[in-house]
């Protein structure tokens, strides 16, 4: 006996089925009488007339999405960043930073360490640490901020604009944690969370290269995670708590934002909102020097960064980029004589 | 204007110009844009006192559910599957696309499957103020219930291929479906109807 076989493509299947009825038009099978039982899934069963089949399963499409972006970030995102870390391994070692740390922890899960996917956590000075609100404050003495409003704690933040304060460089205010500038991210939650893939790059995860493997290893955690959380979704359900507004009161909510710990502290005061502070990540990330004169994460992490060509100093903008900044999309680099040119990021 | 650059603008029908127009010719609407409700519909036109639009044909004097009918509550509407064509007068006459497709079937949401008690592979009977039907029941997580107007609305969806004649016989949507045509062409409203969906042994 002999018959046609058919080669399908499968990453192109729609379940029209027209593979079945061509398995059956080439071979001359014939149709076979069947039932509409609930689904499309038809003929029952694999036959003497029936070669090919498509079976059906009907999985929520939210599922089927995720299952597309997985094999994604499984088989091309961190296949690619092992490729471009194994090419360009001198760029484990530029970059350093300021190497203190900071994650507020992420997606509260009740059956996870901390009740949190993502362990909440300090590392400064190569120590281990829980987060202690109270120890942030936010210096201005390089700020175009008021003098006077430096070193607060963001409950009782002032922001007063001075943009002609001498010394002043950035609208960046200089959070600080403990006294000490912290680098906020995907490497802060990594490391902080203790995930070991980052944790055994030791010093070197302290890098541009260590900072987009982290961001990489991350999302495929994230990713996989999801998987359990859209299970457990409801759909139609409520979004959000409501609740009702006191009359004072004082709060503030922590999260981390994709590039880092993000933290809103507001006041109220005869229903009304008194004050209201957020401390962002790239606040974090970005921040200029503080009244001690220490600089912030990438600033730190931009000396001794080498450069091939100061005329265009491509290297420094890889620094600032692994820390994925949300600023106006520029970057203003100086050069030592004071001259200054600017390269978009 | 070149056809390299007509076929990028966005009303490749609308006359040389190939733009949108604000006011068009010809037509038996008003100039601007209007919201009405379908000739039935499960809520209140909330943008306008007119419910539906007043140049609708109705070819055939056909009754017509009220608006937010309560023996009518659900959203029926139609469609194909790639199986079979129009009405199925070839494809239903061919045993290999029979055997893939070979019942006239509704889809429901598993929410609407709960309130009747309505299995996956039940049949059942759907009906609206002008007749009913009887089919398969298919119930997926494809269909969702709607929220309108703050009401959760659910649909029943279903082709249209059968009919009384060929190899394979099932009731035909167009029993279900009005007769009610739009103000400028007279293309019937087949994609929208109010129902009703019960389970039948």
């Amino acid at each position: 006996m002999s018959g046609n076989m058919m080669l399908v493509d499968v990453t192109k299947c729609t379940a029209c089925r027209g593979c079945q009825s061509a398995c059956k038009n080439w071979n001359m099978l014939p149709g076979t009488e069947t039932r509409f039982t609930g689904n499309y899934e038809n003929p029952p069963d694999l036959g003497p007339s029936t070669w090919t089949r498509v079976a059906f399963n009907e999985v929520v499409e939210a599922l089927k999405i995720l299952d597309e972006l997985i094999a994604f970030v499984d088989n091309v995102y961190i296949p690619d960043v092992q490729a471009v870390a194994g090419a360009y391994s001198d760029w484990l070692d530029i970059g350093r930073g300021c190497k203190n740390l900071l994650s507020y922890g992420l997606f509260p899960i009740s059956d996870q360490t901390d009740g949190l996917f993502f362990r909440r956590g300090t590392w400064t000075d190569g120590q281990a640490g829980t987060v202690d609100v109270g120890k942030i404050t936010e210096d201005v003495k390089y700020s175009w901020y008021a003098d006077e409003t430096t070193g607060k704690h963001p409950a009782s933040g002032q922001t007063f604009p001075d943009p002609k304060k001498e010394g002043g460089y950035s609208w960046i205010k200089a959070p600080r944690y403990d006294g000490k500038p912290h680098e906020v991210g995907p490497l802060a939650r990594m490391w902080v969370h203790g995930y070991g893939p980052v944790r055994n790059l030791g010093e070197k995860a302290f890098s541009v290269m260590g900072r987009h493997f982290a961001r990489a290893v991350e999302c495929s955690l994230v990713a996989h995670g999801l998987k359990t959380m859209i299970q457990g979704l409801e759909p139609g359900g409520p979004v959000w708590e409501p609740c009702a507004i006191p009359e004072s009161a004082q709060g503030c909510g922590l999260t981390e934002a994709p590039r880092g710990a993000l933290g809103h502290w507001i006041s109220i005061k005869n229903y009304q909102i008194d004050n209201y502070q957020c401390v962002v990540p790239t606040t974090w990330n970005g921040s200029p020097r503080d009244d001690k004169g220490v600089r912030g994460p990438i600033e730190e992490a931009l000396i001794g960064t080498p450069v091939a060509d100061t005329t265009n100093p491509i290297e420094l903008v890889r620094v600032v980029r692994s820390f994925d900044p949300c600023i106006a999309c520029a970057v203003h680099c100086f050069t030592v004589n004071g001259r200054k040119f600017t390269v978009a990021v | 204007m070149a056809p390299e650059v007509s076929a990028k603008s966005p009303f490749i029908m609308c006359g040389p110009e190939t733009q949108a127009r604000l006011f068009a010719s010809g037509l038996a609407e008003g100039p601007f844009p209007e919201h009405y409700e379908p000739a039935e519909s499960p809520v209140k036109n909330s943008l306008s006192p007119q419910q539906t639009n007043p140049m609708l044909v109705n070819f055939a004097g056909q009754t017509l559910a009220p608006a937010g009918s309560e023996r009518f509550p659900f959203i029926g509407t139609t469609y194909r599957v790639c199986e079979h064509w129009q009405s199925g007068i070839m494809t239903r006459n061919s045993p290999w696309l029979n055997e893939v497709m070979p019942n006239m079937f509704v889809e429901i949401s598993t929410s609407l499957a709960g309130q009747r008690g309505i299995k996956n592979g039940d049949r059942v009977a759907v009906s609206t103020v002008r007749g009913e039907i009887r089919a398969i029941a298919c119930v997926t997580e494809r269909i969702k219930p709607m929220r309108i107007s703050g009401q959760l609305v659910e649909i029943v969806g279903m082709p249209w291929h059968w009919g009384y004649q060929g190899m394979s016989k099932g009731d035909s949507a167009n029993v279900l479906t009005s007769s009610v045509g739009d103000a400028n062409t007279s293309i019937p409203e087949y994609k929208v109807f109010l129902c009703n969906i019960r389970r039948v042994v």
